[in-house]
């Protein structure tokens, strides 16, 4: 069915700019994807990879440049029906069978109800879904249902397949199944591009590795060049030029203040983890999707279920009822949109506003409002303005200030500073600094190298979930050093494990 | 009202249907201040109207049939309500059925035990059921408490609307429970991960919406002196309406108390103004529908031209 292979094709992306308002999203970029092999595609967060793959499935216009597919004769513009997308929200049929997750797209060939043919049962075969052919999609796991999507597209004569972050909630065996699947695939002459955050997959499974920075064409990485190093090096340099870091100075930290042991994730997401957080400290999680870092952090915060004991100086403290906070990194989760800024800054607090029978006191409740407006720098005309109307780093301020406020001895974040403009960052890096000054701890789910650079003092390496290294933040020479010993630590990792 | 009163030649300005309107304005205000908070939260309740019959059906039999004292009766009636109330709240909450299959399931359980415990019967304070002693005495005092004499004819419930109102005024402007309402209604999520005591909270705002209904039922009750299994059904809409008139927002976080009076103010105005003019039911039910259905209209567009900016 497929003849292609026979034909080289490319994929060529020229020039392609897309702004929102006043943010660009990608500025001139241009790229060149060929068929039979893997393009890689790295890219700090918020470089514009997923800017690309939604213009490439054509879900946005993009305002200039071509993208066109051409062969040794022809070029044409590339039509959004011959791109496939492979992710975790997968356009597939839950209640249907897998078989009728194919047949749904046929057009009807004068038959009342398609029955399968031999093409179907081909690609099911092709695709290892033949066991499961009259199950329910909905009940079978996702690494199922995503192969049922490839399949799907192949049925449809797909010639593009885009593989955004395809595996960040599988399973080692089931990511091996899906990349055999993305090699099959290659191997049929399709052309195939891969966004992962991992990077020891994106170079064992690419044959070259693209560079997205700012939404720009970086270095194109292939032959001994491409390897996981080299590519995270890359990642945090251009990042380091555009803002001086500031490293961390090494600082004095009071052992016995909180410790994990045993920790184990209802969803055994990890286990039997174990975790000394000293006082004054600020740890950063460093994890891609799937690593279980996520849930680390919300389950020590109480918002997820796991099992073990946290001990803080010694004493054993329920989660659900510790006094910690937890900042979620999407201001969707943690602001209250109908709320005042001071609402929004005071929602957390009961004792310090009311009294014992509940009734709030306004003038404490303005008092401690105001407090927090300037300990955590907000500026905001009044507190009395809805929160929405603030800028989006001052909103991410007060939702990390009206966390801190009530004082907690350890403070769990998540992302503190995504999506957030570069001087409200600096100032959310220096008021986590601050609050650990008070006898208290903060541990940062962090998905960036430059942002454990400059806030934490360590940074636990979690992969597979697995903490798999440390390192002393202190200890690192710079940015790119820091990136390389975070690379080393998971690609060993994942050589360990497949 | 103007309006009202040059259509209807001068009827609508009648005091005594003023004082009517007031009283109506009254059962509509009380029930809707329960909802008002329900509706803050950021559920919905569709079960006071089936409560509003339940508890006072439950009332009636415990008083009239049982023979029961009257304080006795009334400590029947509410703690039944805040039973259903927890009842509604336990599956919205802890099962997580969707709040509006929750209560309208609900709503027809809870009639189908108002016939159960009243033997489907109508309870008339006037002719108590056979081999009631109920003495006169206390029933004469059960009827005073919204029916009574006061000066320029205000009808009593009025009083114990402004009693009501105070106190949920009080309840969502003053207190913790009020602020933290709110926050859970605005942005569900984010108050589960701050760790406020959402489903703590629920329970209580359902509770009081029972409570609520089975206050305008009783006092209803001690107004016309008859209840009927089905007495509150009726008041679903015209309630609804009057809380999203006020500016209750279907979904979620806002909504006051100040609001809520006035919508059912203003509801029972026009509503009381159309049965006037107009002579058959249809025109209300068609006024219903479309002040519910417009409220609500105006509440997305609202809502979406907000996120927008």
């Amino acid at each position: 069915m497929i003849n292609e292979s026979a034909i080289h094709k490319t994929l060529q992306v020229k020039g392609v700019s897309k702004r929102y308002g006043k943010t660009i999203a990608l500025n001139q970029l241009s790229l060149t994807a060929r068929s039979g092999e893997i393009l890689g595609i790295a890219g700090p967060n918020g470089a514009g990879k997923s800017t690309l793959i939604k213009i490439l499935a054509g879900e946005v216009e993009l305002d200039s440049g071509s993208i066109t597919i051409n062969t040794s004769e022809t070029s044409q513009s590339s039509p959004v029906s011959q791109v496939a997308v492979v992710h975790q929200e997968l356009q597939v049929y839950p209640n249907l069978s897998v078989i009728d997750n194919l047949l749904i797209i046929r057009e009807n060939q004068g038959q009342f109800r398609p029955k399968s043919s031999k093409k179907e049962l081909e690609i099911l075969e092709e695709m290892r879904l033949s066991k499961f052919i009259d199950e329910i999609l909905g009940e079978l796991p996702l690494a199922v249902a995503q192969r049922v999507e490839i399949a799907r597209a192949l049925l449809s004569d797909s010639l593009i397949f885009l593989f955004d972050e395809p595996n960040s909630a599988l399973t080692p065996e089931e990511s091996e199944d899906l990349f055999n699947a993305m090699h099959h695939l290659k191997n049929l002459g399709h052309i195939v591009l891969f966004v992962t955050h991992r990077l020891a997959e994106l170079v064992e499974h690419s044959n070259r590795v693209q560079l997205i920075i700012d939404g720009k064409t970086g270095i194109l990485f292939e032959g001994s060049a491409l390897n996981a190093e080299n590519i995270a090096a890359q990642l945090v340099m251009e990042e380091s030029r555009q803002r001086g870091n500031q490293k961390t100075q090494k600082r004095a930290f009071e052992s016995d203040f909180i410790n994990i042991q045993n920790w184990t994730h209802h969803r055994k997401v990890f286990k039997d983890l174990e975790l000394e957080i000293r006082s004054g400290e600020i740890i950063a999680i460093v994890g891609v999707e799937g690593s279980g870092g996520r849930e680390l952090i919300r389950s020590l915060a109480g918002v997820e279920n796991a099992t073990g004991e946290i001990l803080v100086k010694n004493k054993k403290v329920d989660p659900k009822n510790s006094g910690f906070v937890f900042v979620a990194a999407n201001r969707d989760s943690s602001i209250f949109p109908n709320l005042t800024v001071g609402e929004n800054l005071v929602i957390r607090h009961s004792d310090s506003i009311s009294n014992k029978l509940g009734w709030v006191s306004g003038k404490n409740s303005k008092v401690l409002a105001s407090e927090s407006k300037e300990q955590y720098t907000i500026k905001t005309e009044s507190l009395g303005l809805n929160v929405k109307s603030l800028s989006g780093g001052n909103q991410q301020k007060v939702a990390i200030a009206s966390a801190l406020s009530t004082k907690p001895v350890l403070a769990l974040l998540e992302e503190p500073t995504r999506g957030v403009d570069l001087s409200s960052k600096a100032d959310i890096y220096a008021l986590l600094k601050d609050h650990t000054k008070s006898k208290s701890a903060v541990v940062l789910l962090c998905t960036e190298e430059s942002e454990v650079y400059d806030v934490a003092d360590r940074a636990c390496v979690m992969q597979l979930g697995e903490l798999v290294g440390e390192i002393d933040i202190s200890s690192c020479a710079d940015l790119e050093d820091l990136a390389r010993k975070i690379a080393k630590f998971t690609t060993q990792e994942s050589q360990t494990a497949s | 009202m103007l309006v009202f009163s040059l259509l209807s030649h001068g009827l609508f300005l009648y005091v005594d249907n003023l004082l009517g309107l007031l009283r109506y304005a009254s059962s509509l205000a009380i029930l809707g201040l329960g909802l008002t908070v329900v509706l803050i939260v950021g559920e919905i309740d569709l079960s006071f109207g089936a409560l509003y019959g339940f508890c006072t059906t439950a009332f009636a039999v415990a008083f009239l049939a049982w023979n029961w004292p009257m304080w006795l009766a009334l400590v029947f009636a509410y703690g039944l309500a805040i039973f259903w109330g927890a009842f509604n709240a336990f599956f919205t909450t802890i099962v997580k059925i969707p709040s509006f299959i929750a209560t309208l399931g609900s709503s027809t359980f809870i009639f189908g035990f108002t016939l159960l415990i009243g033997n489907s019967n109508t309870f008339a304070t006037a002719a108590p059921p056979l081999g009631s002693h109920t003495s006169k005495d206390s029933i004469k005092f059960f009827r005073a408490i919204s029916n009574q004499e006061l000066p320029a004819g205000l009808p009593m419930q009025a009083i114990w609307m402004v009693v009501v109102m105070v106190i949920f005024w009080v309840v969502l402007s003053r207190s913790i429970y009020g602020f933290r309402i709110r926050a859970i209604g605005g942005n569900k999520i984010a108050a589960e991960l701050a760790k406020l005591p959402v489903k703590k909270y629920k329970f209580i705002a359902y509770i009081l919406c029972a409570i609520t209904a089975a206050t305008a039922g009783i006092l209803d009750f001690s107004f016309i002196g008859t209840i009927q299994p089905n007495s509150g059904q009726t008041f679903l809409f015209p309630v609804f309406a009057a809380v999203v008139i006020g500016g209750a927002s279907l979904q979620g976080g806002i909504g006051n108390v100040t609001g809520t009076v006035l919508g059912a103010l203003i509801l029972s105005i026009i509503s009381n103004g159309l049965s006037l003019l107009a002579s058959g039911a249809f025109a209300q039910q068609i006024f219903l529908g479309t002040v519910t259905i417009g409220a609500v209209v105006i509440d997305v567009v609202l809502r979406r031209r907000r996120a927008r900016s």
